[in-house]
């Protein structure tokens, strides 16, 4: 069984007379990368305070290292990094300073900014004033911050918000490889499922603070079929042909037909499908749907 | 426990310390009792005859210090409070800083007092800023106008005595407007409050229950008792208790907030 390093059971929260979060039970598996996923306002960073101690559950239900973040925050803390939607940097010192005021209290030896600097790539710009970063740059140090003092658990609320393509991916796998090469546990919210399916190993959603779907991402991918669109010179003989293998496909365009599918390993059978009959394709491409379609096929499937 | 409660103490304070460089913070800290000392210096200067014409049982060095004194405690200390109060949170405020600064593996209070600490440090710096720019401003006196009789060599004393006893006193409301920056998000509302508390003060200050506001205290001290040679009044217990209570009651306050 699973080691889990975050515990949530039945968590609700309101503010004043407003629910914001409802019955929500997270279990994080350790040495995953657990993608947290909801449009904004979902409930998400509500959740993430909760778990750091920012607000007070009024109830002793959450679990951080199997221990009640209500009564161990301190040591709970020792153990998790956090970066929390925009960054909390001092824009009038430098990239090196802004560490240093956090390595000074967490007490980690100066070497270690270094370390963390290497390791987000910023070790050419630490001595710039915070204030001419890029936001992909300042994203970058505050998750320096949050590995300063090593730790076990990183929980990253939104780390990829307002970055561009390039900056997506540069945190990506900036995140694959804390996980991959220093085994660390990551708790990663995001409102876009296609900025964090490439890398979860673990999904919940949530919406209007419920939890929709908690899961792998296999899990997810039998709750939540792919769309493939074919490009083909003969779309009326090719629906014909998937049809006759038991997949409904319909026309969109004049040279494009769509379908689901609930594997992705089916591309390759539909493929064969109709090049073996003499159908040209000139492409084959599946697509996520949109949040909202996932919502819909989620909230579906629980009923 | 004790060692470790200092620690955490001590670190904070130097973080805040190190966070306030290249900041107004420490400017306003020195600028202020140098602007108090050089308006003095200025008044005797160009006005020293009339200015000391009014004096009753102070000597010249003396009455040099009482000015001064209720230049700084009516109008400069009140306001200087007031803005560096504003000052020293608008840091953690504008950069979002609050929710990183409580994800740490830090006690609650160890971040109040460790900003508070520090304020009162910069008070402090301050304080003794004004000690010394307005001995400096007595012997400049000393030399360029030595028909006025200003001889700091007279009583070294009542300027220092003075001047602790109004840092003393001023920590009362030092406490007050601290827990208001600590609170509020919105820098206006601890400048705002204490500006206007500070010119209420001014206009009250003949009321026979003015004593009742902490932001004149240091004024009534200086008014009333500034001959005293005594190191300590009532007023200075007053402020001492006023932020003792008030520093406890407003970790206290912010301890069960939520953080933004």
């Amino acid at each position: 069984m699973l080691t889990s390093i975050i515990q949530t059971l039945h968590l609700s929260y309101s503010f004043g007379n407003r629910s914001v979060l409802n019955d929500v039970s997270l279990i994080v598996p350790k040495g995953s990368i657990f993608g947290f996923l909801g449009p904004n306002g979902s409930g998400k960073t509500t959740t993430i305070r909760l778990l750091l101690g920012l607000i007070r559950s009024p109830e002793n239900n959450i679990s951080v290292f199997s221990k009640p973040i209500n009564d161990h925050r301190l040591s709970i803390l020792r153990r998790v990094g956090a970066l929390i939607e925009s960054p909390s940097l001092y824009p009038h010192l430098s990239g090196y300073a802004n560490l240093n005021l956090t390595r000074l209290l967490l007490q980690v030896p100066s070497r270690r900014i270094d370390e963390v600097l290497d390791i987000v790539q910023l070790t050419a710009d630490a001595h710039r004033a915070v204030r001419e970063y890029s936001l992909g740059m300042k994203q970058r140090l505050s998750l320096a911050m949050s590995l300063l003092n090593n730790p076990e658990l990183l929980i990253l609320d939104e780390p990829t918000n307002g970055l561009d393509p390039a900056g997506i991916r540069d945190m990506r796998d900036l995140l694959l490889r804390l996980n991959r090469d220093e085994g660390k546990t990551i708790f990663v919210s995001s409102h876009l499922l296609s900025e964090i399916e490439k890398i979860v190993t673990h999904l919940a959603i949530i919406n209007q603070g419920r939890l929709l779907f908690q899961g792998t991402t296999e899990e997810l991918q039998q709750v939540h079929p792919s769309h493939v669109v074919i490009q083909t010179s003969e779309p009326e003989r090719a629906i014909t042909l998937l049809a006759s293998a038991a997949y409904t496909a319909q026309q969109t365009a004049s040279r494009r037909v769509e379908l689901r599918v609930d594997e992705p390993s089916q591309l390759a059978r539909i493929n064969q499908l109709l090049v073996g009959q003499g159908i040209d394709v000139y492409g084959l491409q599946t697509q996520r749907n949109n949040l909202e379609d996932l919502f819909l096929n989620l909230t579906n499937a629980k009923k | 426990m004790i060692d470790a409660s200092v620690g955490y103490l001590i670190r904070g304070v130097e973080v805040e310390q190190r966070k306030a460089r290249h900041t107004l913070v420490f400017w306003l800290a020195l600028a202020v009792p140098l602007l108090t000392a050089g308006l003095d210096i200025t008044a005797y200067a160009v006005n020293g005859d009339d200015i000391l014409r009014v004096r009753q049982s102070h000597t010249p060095w003396q009455h040099f210090i009482f000015h001064m004194l209720v230049m700084w405690t009516m109008l400069m200390l009140p306001m200087y409070i007031s803005l560096q109060s504003a000052l020293v949170t608008a840091l953690e405020h504008q950069a979002n800083a609050w929710k990183h600064i409580y994800s740490l593996p830090l006690p609650k209070w160890s971040i109040y007092f460790s900003k508070l600490f520090f304020f009162v440090g910069l008070f402090l710096i301050s304080t003794l800023g004004l000690i010394l720019c307005t001995e400096l401003a007595g012997w400049l006196l000393y030399w360029l106008k030595p028909e006025l009789g200003i001889d700091p060599s007279t009583d070294s004393w009542f300027l220092v005595r003075n001047v602790v006893k109004t840092f003393l006193i001023g920590l009362g409301m030092t406490a007050i407007q601290f827990y208001l920056s600590f609170r509020y998000r919105n820098f206006i509302i601890p400048a705002a409050f204490g500006v206007f508390v500070s010119v209420i003060g001014i206009v009250v200050k003949s009321w026979a229950y003015s004593y009742v506001s902490p932001y004149l205290w240091v004024y009534l001290a200086i008014r009333d008792q500034a001959n005293a040679t005594n190191w300590t009044n009532g007023y200075v217990w007053a402020g001492l208790l006023t932020f003792a209570v008030v520093a406890i009651g407003g970790f206290l306050a912010t301890y069960r907030r939520d953080i933004d």
